[in-house]
């Protein structure tokens, strides 16, 4: 019903080369190069007008570059398109893309035949079924939540079977049941389906929980690319340090713990990543330093992605 | 296209507007038929079959706002831009294609309804018809109508395309239908010649016989005066509408497909 098993095979499913787009005077995307494997649940984070979505719109052609190029599936000719002319990504882009004045079900029904499917009926009732929506609900789509319209846009992007799906914030204005019925089903499709998923959105904690690589844009430009681990190794475990002479103790420690970051929190706080709270405390004691507060500390992973959107932002102020 | 003509089939027919449109047309015909029938009011008899005993005045109006109306139906915002981003390139071109065909075809099914309902009321009404054309100048007449009808829906079609706005595109399929637009247009350009220096009335007399309008008009009077020649052109108004409209209809389906379709969606 949904997905080939296409994971396993070792292609790069979006590959975008110097990938511009201009509006006018703005420049929407500036010379984006990014890589979506074969399997990923590629997390895509950036600030509103950051570039996501005129991005993702690029990549299932729906606009068209100024500059640059898409790769899909390794074709740079014909887009991954299949012999009978279908694309094999499903998108839900912006807003669900229903037909409010029918049923979900004719939705998808419409939906498939139009993709040439023959059996249009069982197609829509199955997809109705995985998204948690109930195919024998005659109510027309816009008696629905804005929950349920997201779900519904899910099962709409997943006729056709496709090998790549796009969703641009496709959490917004669900409760948190249908958040996670919503992060459930988009890592079934991946693990059982083979489906290679891009998501953008803002809710940072269900991204990070369903990711398995990200990629950060600011101002158009692709600012950081990094998988799930690196993201929690960079997000591990650091120490929050306050001292009675913040320089003195600074510097001694700096002596005694070259290995380790310090970085220095607007209320005099020290923030210190790469060693242990054992060794911080010991380190203090052996150099003489007079420790107010000792504290273990988990790093905000949205707190990081926020650094990093806004270092892109420095680093690209020019334009 | 067949699978994408099939799509569009289903999305109106399990729409509610198309059933309004149903029903409007059925009272349309019917009505006037039941109230002739119950009260005596109406002709001793009818001249003739077409534009006489069988009207399809106003048809032209509501097969362009439907144009309106199914392509309108959020196309960029919403259904339209999932199914797009499931399409490669060149199927994503035969989507815009298909819009104006299906127009096309829509018209012909809501005029051929429109006839059939209009036949139907003919023995309600019991009035008889004094000089009936031949089959084929009935058939000529149904063509003409079906011909210029589908030359608005496919220019709605372009425009809903071009504007992306429900608002202006019912506007023009209003205003296109009915004329107006086209005796504006036709007005205005006779007044920049007056101002240029030409005669006035020079621009409109050239060029009022071969507009669709005119073709709209000749269809209200009978098959007759559809089918005969006329002084200034020495064409009949249906040759003239089959010179300019099946042209028109093909270039706007053509550009939609290779010019709009190139364009980014909303």
């Amino acid at each position: 019903m949904v997905g080939s098993l296409w994971k396993g095979a070792d292609v790069n499913v979006i590959e975008t080369h110097g990938l511009t787009k201009r509006y006018r005077r703005k420049l929407a995307v500036d010379n984006l190069d990014m890589t979506v494997a074969a399997g990923d649940i590629y997390g895509f984070v950036g600030k509103n007008g950051s570039g996501k979505s005129t991005t993702m719109k690029m990549v299932c052609g729906l606009a068209r570059p100024t500059a640059g190029e898409v790769v899909l599936f390794g074709d740079s000719e014909n887009g991954g398109a299949t012999p009978q002319g279908f694309s094999r990504i499903g998108a839900l882009i912006e807003n669900p893309g229903v037909l409010a004045s029918l049923t979900a079900r004719d939705n998808l029904v419409a939906k498939a035949l139009a993709l040439g499917m023959t059996h249009a009926g069982q197609v829509a009732s199955d997809l109705l079924e995985l998204v948690g929506l109930d195919p024998l609900d005659h109510r027309r789509v816009k008696a629905y939540s804005l929950g349920m319209k997201q779900r519904l846009g899910l099962a709409l992007a997943l006729v056709g079977s496709p090998d790549l799906l796009l969703l641009d914030e496709p959490f917004n204005g669900l409760d948190p049941e249908a958040t996670r019925a919503m992060r459930l089903a988009l890592v079934r499709l991946n693990h059982e389906h083979g489906v290679t998923i891009m998501i953008s959105s803002h809710v940072l904690d269900q991204l990070d929980r369903v990711a398995t690589r990200f990629g950060v844009i600011s101002d158009g430009r692709l600012t950081a690319e990094f998988t799930d681990d690196e993201l929690h190794e960079r997000c591990g475990s650091s120490v929050r340090l306050r001292l009675a002479e913040p320089e003195r103790g600074l510097a001694l420690l700096e002596q005694a713990l070259p290995q380790v970051t310090f970085r220095a929190e607007p209320d005099g706080a020290l923030v210190v990543a790469g060693a242990e709270l054992e060794e911080i405390s010991a380190a203090c004691f052996q150099a003489g330093v007079e420790v107010r507060e000792l504290v273990q500390q988990e790093r905000d992973i949205e707190e990081y992605f926020v650094e990093l959107m806004e270092a892109g932002e420095k680093d690209g102020g020019g334009r | 296209m067949t699978a994408l003509l099939r799509s569009d089939a289903y999305r109106v027919l399990h729409g509610r507007w198309i059933w309004v449109v149903v029903a409007i047309v059925t009272f349309l015909t019917l009505a006037p038929a039941l109230l002739m029938r119950w009260t005596h009011m109406g002709p001793v008899a009818f001249d003739n079959l077409t534009g006489s005993a069988l009207s399809l005045g106003g048809c032209e109006i509501l097969v362009s706002v439907m144009a309106a109306i199914v392509c309108c139906d959020r196309t960029d915002l919403g259904f339209g831009r999932s199914l797009l981003s499931s399409l490669s390139p060149r199927a994503r071109r035969v989507w815009f294609a298909e819009k104006c065909i299906f127009s096309v075809l829509l018209a012909g099914v809501t005029l051929l309804f429109a006839l059939a309902l209009g036949l139907l009321a003919l023995p309600i009404t019991g009035v008889p018809i004094l000089a009936p054309e031949p089959a084929w100048q009935v058939a000529a007449w149904f063509g003409c109508n079906w011909l210029v009808g589908s030359t608005y829906a496919a220019l709605t079609v372009l425009v809903a395309h071009l504007t992306r706005n429900e608002t202006v595109t019912v506007g023009f399929a209003v205003l296109a239908s009915t004329g107006i637009l086209e005796g504006g247009i036709v007005i205005g350009v006779d007044a920049l010649c007056h101002l240029a220096g030409g005669r006035l009335l020079d621009f409109s007399s050239a060029v009022a016989p071969w507009l669709p309008a005119q073709a709209v008009s000749a269809i209200g009077e009978s098959a007759g005066a559809l089918l005969a020649p006329d002084n200034v052109t020495g064409l009949a108004p249906v040759v003239r509408a089959l010179i300019v409209c099946l042209p028109l209809t093909v270039a706007v389906t053509v550009a939609d497909a290779l010019l709009v379709s190139r364009r980014d969606v909303a």
